[in-house]
């Protein structure tokens, strides 16, 4: 099993919460680590898909995973480019609180830069047409 | 920054029962978190400085919402 952790995994028994999606969208980091329980999954999923309300992370699955190409996860690349492309405000950040920053898989390829975009990113597990909030 | 502390001063108890007490309340966090319908009831999160997105479990699914948000915030300018 790897050590690296994925910062954008499935919500299962076991898996750590690294965040949770706040009122202004974004994700505020957790300081400490805490490990999802079949409660927890149980509380959440009465409101929807945990996904879109919190973050998680497990160990990284490399080539058992869709998103590897072959040398590493092609989902971080493809993140950066569409908000540059975008126009986002990008900005290499390590300042907030992050209980896998060393283990990360986004920081060990892109460094400061993932963790500037790591906020942004929100999992939509429901499976649903995306709508815009008012 | 919202933290939760309990501090039980002088009181002398074993590891073990430590991490388990923190363990408790750790899970007792979470699962109230979960509970609250306040969170992440959006499809789409849209943070204050930018339009945002959702990372799909597929990502070749993101074109179809981006054009969507495009052409509503299109309509609203």
């Amino acid at each position: 099993m790897s050590e690296t952790r994925c910062p954008s995994a499935p919500a299962m028994t076991g898996a750590t919460v690294i965040g949770a999606v706040g009122e202004d969208g974004r994700l505020a980091h957790f300081a400490t680590t805490l490990v999802a329980d079949e409660y927890f999954l149980a509380a959440a999923r009465v409101q929807g898909a945990p996904e879109q309300s919190f973050r998680f992370s497990s160990s990284c699955a490399e080539s058992r995973c869709v998103q590897w190409n072959g040398e590493a996860c092609g989902l971080i690349g493809r993140i950066v480019g569409l908000l540059k492309d975008a126009g986002a405000p990008i900005k290499p950040d390590r300042g907030h609180a992050c209980t896998i920053r060393a283990h990360c898989r986004w920081r060990l390829q892109r460094g400061d830069e993932a963790c500037g975009v790591c906020s942004f990113v929100v999992t939509d597990g429901s499976g649903e047409a995306a709508e815009a909030s008012a | 920054m919202t933290r939760f502390v309990v501090d039980l001063g002088d009181l002398k108890i074993s590891d073990e029962l430590k991490g388990s007490i923190a363990a408790d309340i750790q899970g007792a966090v979470l699962t109230r978190l979960g509970a609250q319908p306040s969170l992440g009831k959006r499809v789409v999160y849209l943070p204050r400085e930018w339009m945002g997105f959702v990372l799909r479990e597929k990502f070749e699914d993101l074109a179809a919402p981006i054009e969507k948000i495009g052409a509503l915030v299109k309509e609203r300018i």
